[in-house]
């Protein structure tokens, strides 16, 4: 009893390690391993399997436990292709809302190479859709200018106004002096919502300290 | 009255912790779900009200009301959540989930104000 | 001619003299490949506030292997370390171990008042494993020690279940020193007196000597919470994890599958402790938030 001491025990591993696995193994356990954390093990296995991506996403489809969802969206992060970020965007308009909010977090995690999949969400008739792929731009438009130029077009010319603050938003953390045109246009067009002025004012301000807002 | 602030837009944040301040809030923050049932829980006066965003990362609002009315000390602290989405079925989400009132973004000043003093100060002296 | 005899060419292979600081430049585009290429092994990333921390132990690792370079070192490490031993040198020099005996003792008052309990409560009757606690990075070894003397002190059934506690550390030299068991005054500070007295011994040149009792408790060994394999010999096998002041130090994407290899290196039911300004919120949603009397840990789930 108490403290066992570290010659009573072996001190090494207590599980022994297992080789890797075949992708078909790993696939087929995933897809139907009859315990949660036998498909964890899969979905996190296949990180070093990036052609796996597709199948990774049709499992996140089926899949339930949140143990495991959670693994194959950092495996998905992980491999960080476009086809990766392909499968994901799928979830943006997912009834889930943890399967929405993981899409939304692996997304901004990937990066630039999800840029296709947000250009393409943007032109949703859902402005919820919109919003949730300014969300996902929200973390990487910084890096290119054609990125920046959406987040514009949106200012100026999305009709629902919450898409339109998703994108202040956005630029409430690395706003510059040439978001400044686009950030007044959206809070003409939508002058009647206090929060439009607040929060384009405080973007202003950040942005260019110095300028009138 | 304390007020706790769950949105993962700073913009927001700011805005709301304006219009509560002004309606006699002491306002917490958090950033997301899960941050928001750490405050609230490790709070040594719990929250009066709570200001619920519902599409947050780690943890939406829907499971942290959820989470929160879990809690024997939280449980009954009201809460209002906020969403752009317009359906009748969020509002139903909303108080399947233990909000006691359901906003749509963007909020207005006063309508909020109003909407948090109602809830938080019921039995509390309303005249100011 | 192989790529690694090609960049000494050019690099024209200067041998420092003995006793002169080496005069390497390190260009910001160069430092921040060997950030990413440091940063792909170890999940360990440096702010920009950083740069002059690790440019001048990287230079340090460039002069003393004779590479002359920025270039032929990584080229070294990548071509001409198969045992590791060079990547080691270079991890132990970049981490940063600063430590103290009781450090942040809410955890360990919520251990022995709320999670010990409860795990135990939990426990179907019959059940003989030894109860698991990890400390991971244990550094000098403050940490796991401060947990066998907290027990020891602290928890009235410490002698009515096994206890095994495991301690390890991505820095080899830290591990070692742990093993041994010696400490400065600084580190044993906040101990109290009669605490002191029981599990340490003054030695003739000032320091700490934590008793022999204590340092065989203790299970010591390296791992990197990044390495897969690594994790992989852990799985299941911890009741509470101590990862204290180690994933504020990772990025998004790391921290995210360090939390994946705690989660699967718990028991269903199992608690991780992270460090004071830390939290979950910020890392992974895999964790049940808990809230005890002492502290907020986290759980994973039971089923």
């Amino acid at each position: 009893m108490g403290l066992l001491k570290n010659r009573e025990t072996d001190a090494g591993p207590v599980a022994s390690v297992a080789t890797l696995r075949l992708p078909a193994l790993l696939l087929a356990t995933l897809r139907d391993g009859p315990t949660a954390a036998e498909r964890r093990e899969a979905a996190l296995e296949l990180a070093t399997v990036p052609g796996a991506a597709r199948d990774l996403a049709a499992a996140l489809h089926e899949e339930v436990e949140s143990s495991v969802r959670e693994a194959i969206v950092t495996t998905l992060i992980v491999i960080g292709t476009r086809e990766a970020a392909a499968g994901l965007a799928d979830f943006i308009n997912s009834d889930d809302p943890q399967l929405r909010n993981l899409a939304i977090e692996a997304l901004r995690a990937i990066g630039p190479a999800a840029g296709s999949q947000v250009e393409r969400l943007l032109t949703s008739p859902y402005p919820d859709v919109r919003i949730f792929a300014v969300n996902v731009l929200d973390a990487f438009f910084y890096r290119r200018a054609q990125d920046r130029e959406r987040l514009h077009t949106i200012l100026q010319h999305d009709p629902d106004v919450n898409v339109g603050l998703a994108a202040v938003e956005a630029l409430s953390q690395v706003g510059a002096p040439e978001d400044l045109p686009a950030l007044r246009a959206f809070a003409a067009r939508f002058s009647e919502h206090p929060f439009v002025g607040f929060a384009v004012d405080l973007v202003c301000r950040r942005a260019a300290p110095g300028d009138k807002p | 009255m304390r007020a706790l602030v769950v949105d993962d837009a700073t913009t927001v944040r700011m805005f709301h912790r304006g219009i509560l301040e002004g309606a006699g809030f002491v306002v917490e923050e958090a950033m997301n779900g899960m941050e928001g049932l750490e405050r609230a829980l490790s709070a040594v006066v719990p929250p009066d009200l709570l200001l619920v965003d519902i599409n947050m990362p780690r943890m939406d609002g829907y499971a942290f009301l959820r989470a929160v009315r879990a809690e024997p000390t939280l449980r009954s602290i009201p809460a209002i959540m906020i969403s752009t989405e317009r359906e009748v079925s969020d509002a139903d989400h909303a108080f399947e989930a233990g909000a006691n009132l359901f906003l749509v973004k963007p909020v207005r000043p006063d309508v909020l104000g109003r909407c948090a003093r109602a809830l938080a100060g019921a039995g509390q002296d309303m005249s100011k | 001619m192989s790529k690694l005899a090609s960049l000494r060419e050019t690099a024209g292979n200067a041998k420092p003299v003995a006793g002169e600081p080496a005069l390497i430049p390190i260009s910001e585009a160069e430092s921040q490949r060997f950030q990413d290429f440091f940063y792909r092994k170890t999940g360990i990333q440096f702010g920009p506030t950083k740069r002059y921390f690790v440019d001048r132990r990287l230079i340090e690792r460039v002069t003393a292997t004779g590479a002359g370079s920025l270039n032929v070192y990584l080229a070294q490490l990548r071509y001409e370390d198969p045992g590791g031993q060079e990547l080691q040198r270079l991890i132990n020099l970049m981490t940063v171990n600063e430590t103290y005996f009781y450090r942040e003792e809410y955890q360990f008052r919520c251990l022995v008042a709320s999670i010990l309990p409860e795990l135990v409560a939990e426990r179907t009757p019959g059940d003989q494993r030894p109860l698991r606690l990890w400390s991971l990075p244990c550094s000098t070894g403050e940490e796991p020690y401060s947990l066998a003397i907290q027990l020891l002190e602290n928890w009235p059934d410490v002698d009515r279940y096994d206890v095994e506690i495991v301690a390890s550390d991505i820095d080899t030299r830290v591990v070692a020193r742990a093993r041994e068991g010696l400490y400065e005054n600084r580190s044993v500070q906040y101990l109290p007196a009669a605490v002191k007295a029981r599990y340490f011994t003054k030695t003739s040149d000032g320091r700490w000597r934590i008793a022999d009792d204590l340092r065989s408790s203790v299970h010591f060994g390296t791992v990197n919470l990044s390495d897969a394999s690594d994790m992989r010999c852990h799985k299941g096998a911890f009741d509470v994890v101590f990862c204290r002041n180690l994933l504020i130090y990772f990025d998004e994407v790391s921290s995210r599958r360090a939390a994946e290899a705690i989660f699967d290196s718990l028991r269903p039911g199992g608690f991780v402790c992270l460090g004071h300004s830390e939290s979950m919120s910020r890392i992974s949603s895999l964790f049940t938030v808990r809230k005890f009397p002492d502290a907020i840990v986290y759980q994973r789930p039971k089923s």
